[in-house]
């Protein structure tokens, strides 16, 4: 699934569009595989929005590869974190379980509040890449801070990795 | 930081056949050791609303890392969703919202970690065999460099 790409323009892009200059996109890779076996979110190692700047808007992209080791009913669940008192902080996503689906999609519309989590349930491919695919806004409020996605298996001591050249990708475009 | 690059088809290109062939203006040559993003926005035509389509990726050999995944809609509410892990692999949609002249349209996007240079290329094929299939001109291949 791909998201409208409204925000995507050549590298540097600036100038337009907000009273603050935007800034490149910045490409993420996972450089190792991530793996967690413990169901409390903890974030995913270097796919965030590193000292996410007050007041600035960001679009954000991650196109992970997930497995579920072990287990073929072992699911991920995901959230979002940051600085506190976000401005906004909506996504959107798909969560594939298996290669034909289906997949959990959903769309997090809160504002102010990081507290919605997706989830992927029963029925993962065991030991196969699978995708995650997540697109959105992140408005930072006033606190400087790392924007993380937070990830963790559904069922405790079962094992989901984040996989290698998993991607991040996200562009400040504007300040308030 | 490379920004993306497009492909796109000027000709239609059509296949009866239920194997993958090449939508050969789709195509990029991978660097050596190179991970890339694609995405790609592709309209299309079957023969009749029972006739689906498929869409998959050739390339080099010897990637570490290939993840894709499709989108289709086979009616006005409803779709489905497809991973790959290989080359020429992948279902087809099953079924399509209504049959040509009528446009179709299919989105997707893939990881890519190459090992070995040469060309990516788009692929396509039909759901049943002798049933037409036509990936439309203009369709889109996008693609961009993430890191050497």
């Amino acid at each position: 699934m791909t998201f409208a790409k409204g925000f995507d323009c050549a590298s540097p892009c600036g100038g337009s569009g907000g009273a603050g200059a935007g800034s490149a996109t910045v490409d993420i890779l996972l450089s190792d595989h991530w793996l967690r076996s413990v169901n409390t979110f903890e974030p995913v190692p270097e796919l965030f929005i590193a000292d996410a700047e007050a007041d600035a808007e960001y679009w954000v992209s991650w196109q992970l590869a997930w497995q579920c080791n072990g287990v073929s009913t072992t699911g991920i669940q995901l959230r979002f974190n940051g600085p506190a008192a976000p401005v906004i902080a909506c996504m959107v996503g798909r969560i594939y379980n298996t290669d034909t689906g289906p997949a959990t999609t959903w769309t997090e519309t809160n504002m102010n509040t990081y507290l919605v989590v997706a989830s992927n349930g029963s029925g993962a491919n065991q030991d196969l890449d699978l995708k995650i695919e997540i697109e959105g806004l992140f408005m930072n409020g006033p606190n400087v801070g790392n924007f993380f996605l937070e990830a963790a298996p559904i069922t405790n001591g079962q094992q989901v990795q984040i996989r290698k050249n998993s991607l991040l990708t996200y562009k400040r475009y504007f300040n308030a | 930081m490379p920004s993306w690059q497009t492909a796109r088809s000027t000709a239609d290109v059509s296949t009866s056949g239920t194997a993958f062939v090449d939508a050969p203006e789709l195509t990029f040559v991978a660097e050596a050791n190179a991970v890339y993003a694609l995405r790609w926005n592709l309209p299309f035509e079957t023969a009749a609303t029972t006739t689906g389509i498929k869409f998959g990726l050739n390339g080099p050999a010897g990637f570490t890392l290939l993840l894709l995944d499709r989108f289709y809609m086979t009616s006005l509410s409803a779709s489905i969703g497809q991973v790959s892990r290989l080359y020429n692999t992948g279902g087809p949609s099953t079924q399509v919202d209504a049959a040509a002249p009528s446009d179709q349209f299919s989105v997707g996007a893939a990881l890519l970690a190459n090992v070995t240079a040469g060309a990516v290329v788009m692929r396509f094929g039909s759901e049943v065999n002798l049933s037409l299939v036509t990936v439309l001109a203009n369709a889109i291949l996008q693609y961009r460099k993430v890191s050497a």
